[in-house]
């Protein structure tokens, strides 16, 4: 059974591997490490990353890649900040905007289906629209985000589990479900062959529609979490988190080819990225040679997948 | 009730009137009607770009006609794409393979298909993989339907084409070259599939190269040429019909003997040697080749004679043995050495490995040629090359610029053939050298080699198809299980010897 398992699961061992020697990389920067509360801020923090990974991992599925991430992010954020705290009425804002993300990612999804466009370059320009956007509706940091919204995201249940963890898991849960049924099965066959997927009578406009939606969906859950974090809006929050998402993922072993990875290697994917991002915080790293180690990390990382896939060809 | 009591006695299922499909400024098929019977094969016959792929295309629901109507039962119909065909019986197996690499074999087989779907479309995938080892084992396929589909052969990947179209049930079956990749063993499996399959009434269109294929399987035949078709063979017909004039009748004109003339003389002097090359797939194989002959390399898939090719040229390793080529010993190092060495390849699956397709004619043919990397073209002296090998290929009336994939398999390979030809090779190495190309252009590619070979070249051609090397070898070798299993020479050049020896006996 456990050989099975490391046969089935064996790729994403690696990733496994970074993330316990970050954690003690992060253990050792920090006093009383091993204390729950500390645990419980990691989680906190690490969420968002998470969310992203995943997001930018339905769309690298399809064999596209996500550039308007970080836009969207920051769209959803100032949102937040500017609408909130209108007490009951706050939930249905906040699912509003949930869904406005949503539809955001869904219309650049139906560009790229409708008119045949690489993704890249269409989630490029998208991502120049969004930012407009976002800066019409909050040009400065600013805005405020209540406690009425902050204390249920950042609260822990029971006092033991964070509720960001409990939303991550809930979402993972989701994600393998849909994988079992046909739509799970399309997602791979259009992103690894999308002509013949058309040419196999596939809907393949019912993928794009369900990966740009989830992908919209967890983007905004991102900058929901994001938002409760620094209880305030940032026009600029999700620029680096475009390169963030795309590095998860890829470290999580999912190609750039489509139709190939697993969404829980994204996961451990981006709470890697998020404790990098964490422990290059704590050692005081300036923002500027951080960026240089994210972008170096990248490219590490596509060249191991690289690497290991002509190890098996072999 | 009534409806299908109608629909059964009929005895057409699927009729095409003044069907019409025009590509920008060529017609691709031009009022074409006719009718489909149950329970038959119908060949499609043509040359490449006579119009069969697109006849396929609109049957299947991937074009729609710019004018005609198509009708099913009957019952005029207007796909709006190939799903809808499919649902409604429709099932192709087409020509370029549309497999999900990543996908496994069952996955593949059902993709798209929800007769195994659960409640909230969850897979049943326990009828998934039961069902999908059942149609393979009828095709005679031993794989794994849990591998994923990039660890299979070209055969094995076809086979799975075959296996998605069959799972569908369907009433109308197109195979359009599905018998490129496969041995004569594994055709022969899937002649009786379809047999089996005309026989409960399925109606089969058959598109095949191969003009013994056709003889042997098809009951009817439709004749295309420039998108019409110019003749329509019923069973009496076809049972009189040769494969000779099958061919008189696709070309229009009469054809001279298919394969050229064996070689003249042929010096002694030893071209090539290789004395037993041993690594995962060869088991010490020993041939020796002379210039100025053409020599086959025959075998089922994956027996080892694809391997040796790429040992030649450098894209697989190689542990033991030796090679020497013009009496100076020769080491596989990488296709760069390969060629430098006098080595030239044609690959078998040329669209992804032998031509750039998205580059033009010009840039393709010269890509061989270049001496130094950073030298300056010389563009007036790269036009005269290209004149000079186009003349001598003969490469339809394309334009210099024009892209490589908008030319017909056949010219997309003499342009293959041609990017090596300024480079001065001395042996030769083809995978599948007609592999999907009509007749005419199989004759001409095939007096080409042999005109090469007389210049003192030496040619060493893989083919699974065994007509097509009793055709042009000199000598073959037989390979079976990574080893040589037989040499045929002379007399021995006949079917019999050969399909035993390939069998292994």
């Amino acid at each position: 059974m456990p050989k099975k398992m490391l046969k089935k699961h064996g790729d994403i061992l690696p990733i496994i591997l970074i993330l316990i020697s970050m954690f003690l990389i992060t253990m050792t920067l920090q006093s009383n490490f091993w204390s729950v509360s500390n645990f419980q801020v990691l989680a906190r923090q690490l969420a968002p990353y998470v969310f992203i990974a995943m997001a930018q991992t339905m769309v690298l599925l399809l064999g596209g890649m996500d550039m308007a991430l970080g836009s969207l992010v920051s769209f959803a954020n100032v949102m937040f900040a500017s609408t909130l705290g209108h007490g009951a009425l706050d939930l249905i804002t906040i699912l509003g905007i949930l869904a406005l993300c949503m539809v955001m990612s869904a219309i650049s999804g139906l560009v790229v289906y409708w008119f045949k466009l690489p993704a890249i370059v269409v989630s490029l320009a998208f991502s120049f629209i969004w930012s407009g956007v976002a800066l019409r509706v909050m040009s400065v940091p600013g805005g405020h985000i209540p406690n009425t919204v902050v204390g249920p995201l950042t609260a822990n249940i029971g006092g033991v589990l964070p509720a960001p963890l409990l939303l991550i898991v809930l979402f993972i849960a989701f994600w393998y479900l849909v994988k079992r049924t046909s739509m799970g099965v399309l997602i791979y066959a259009v992103g690894n062959n999308r002509e013949g997927a058309f040419t196999s009578g596939l809907p393949v406009l019912k993928a794009y529609l369900f990966s740009y939606c989830f992908s919209g969906l967890m983007i905004g859950m991102a900058a929901l979490l994001l938002s409760a974090i620094t209880t305030s809006g940032d026009p600029n929050i999700g620029g680096p988190l475009t390169i963030n998402s795309v590095t998860a993922a890829v470290l999580g072993g999912v190609a750039f080819s489509g139709g190939k990875g697993k969404m829980i290697g994204s996961v451990v994917g981006g709470m890697v990225v998020g404790m990098l991002v964490n422990v290059l915080f704590y050692l005081r790293v300036p923002g500027h040679y951080t960026y240089v180690v994210e972008g170096g990390i990248l490219i590490f990382a596509v060249a191991a997948n690289l690497i290991r896939e002509r190890g098996k060809r072999a | 009730m009534e409806i299908s009591a109608r629909t059964t006695n009929k005895e057409y299922i699927l009729a095409l009137e003044g069907v019409s499909k025009r590509f920008g400024g060529t017609l691709a098929l031009s009022d074409t009607t006719l009718t489909l019977p149950r329970g038959k094969v119908v060949a499609l016959v043509g040359e490449n770009g006579a119009g069969k792929s697109t006849l396929i295309n609109i049957i299947s629901g991937l074009f729609r006609p710019d004018s005609g109507t198509i009708e099913l039962d009957g019952e005029p119909v207007q796909w709006t794409g190939p799903a809808q065909a499919i649902k409604k019986g429709i099932a192709v197996v087409h020509q370029e393979l549309t497999l999900f690499p990543n996908l496994t074999v069952a996955e593949n087989v059902f993709a798209g298909n929800n007769e195994i779907n659960l409640r909230f479309g969850r897979i049943d995938r326990e009828t998934m993989h039961r069902r999908t080892g059942e149609i393979l084992e009828m095709l005679g396929l031993k794989i794994d339907a849990t591998v994923s589909a990039n660890d299979l052969s070209l055969a094995e990947q076809q086979l799975v084409e075959v296996a998605k179209a069959l799972v569908w049930n369907p009433r109308i079956l197109i195979l359009d070259e599905a018998t490129s990749a496969l041995d004569p063993n594994q055709v022969k499996r899937l002649f009786d599939a379809v047999r089996k399959l005309r026989d409960s009434g399925v109606a089969i269109i058959f598109v095949s190269h191969r003009m013994y294929e056709i003889e042997e399987i098809a009951n009817q035949a439709l004749v295309l040429k420039d998108g019409r078709i110019v003749a329509s063979l019923d069973d009496e017909a076809m049972k009189n019909t040769t494969q000779d004039m099958l061919v008189e009748a696709m070309l229009g004109r009469a054809v001279e003997a298919v394969f050229p003339n064996k070689a003249t003389a042929r010096s002694k002097e030893v071209l090539l040697d290789v004395e037993g090359l041993v690594n995962d797939q060869l088991r010490g194989v020993s041939m020796q080749i002379l210039p100025g002959e053409i020599v086959g390399l025959a075998g089922l898939r994956g027996h080892g004679q694809e391997e040796l090719l790429r040992v030649l040229f450098g894209i697989c390793p190689c542990k033991q043995g030796k090679v020497n080529l013009g009496n100076r010993p020769y080491v596989s190092r990488n296709p760069i050495h390969a060629i430098k060495s006098g080595f030239a390849y044609v690959p078998a699956d040329r669209k992804t490995q032998g031509v750039a397709q998205e580059l033009s004619i010009e840039v393709n043919l010269t890509s061989v040629t270049k001496k130094r990397m950073y030298s300056r073209i010389r563009f007036k002296e790269e036009r005269d090359t290209i004149r000079e090998i186009r003349r001598s290929l003969n490469i339809g009336q394309s334009v210099w610029n024009q892209q490589v994939r908008s030319l017909s398999g056949g010219n997309q390979q003499k342009v293959v053939l041609g990017k090596w030809l300024k480079s001065d090779f001395k042996v030769l190495l083809m995978d599948e050298p007609t592999r999907g190309i009509d007749v005419a252009t199989k004759h001409e590619i095939y007096e080409f080699l042999r005109a090469l070979a007389e210049t003192g070249v030496a040619i060493v051609a893989v083919s699974t198809d065994t007509l097509e090397l009793l055709g042009i070898s000199d000598r073959i070798y037989v390979f079976y299980e990574g080893g040589i299993h037989a040499m045929l020479e002379g007399e021995a050049l006949n079917e019999a010897s050969l399909t035993s020896a390939i069998m292994g006996v």
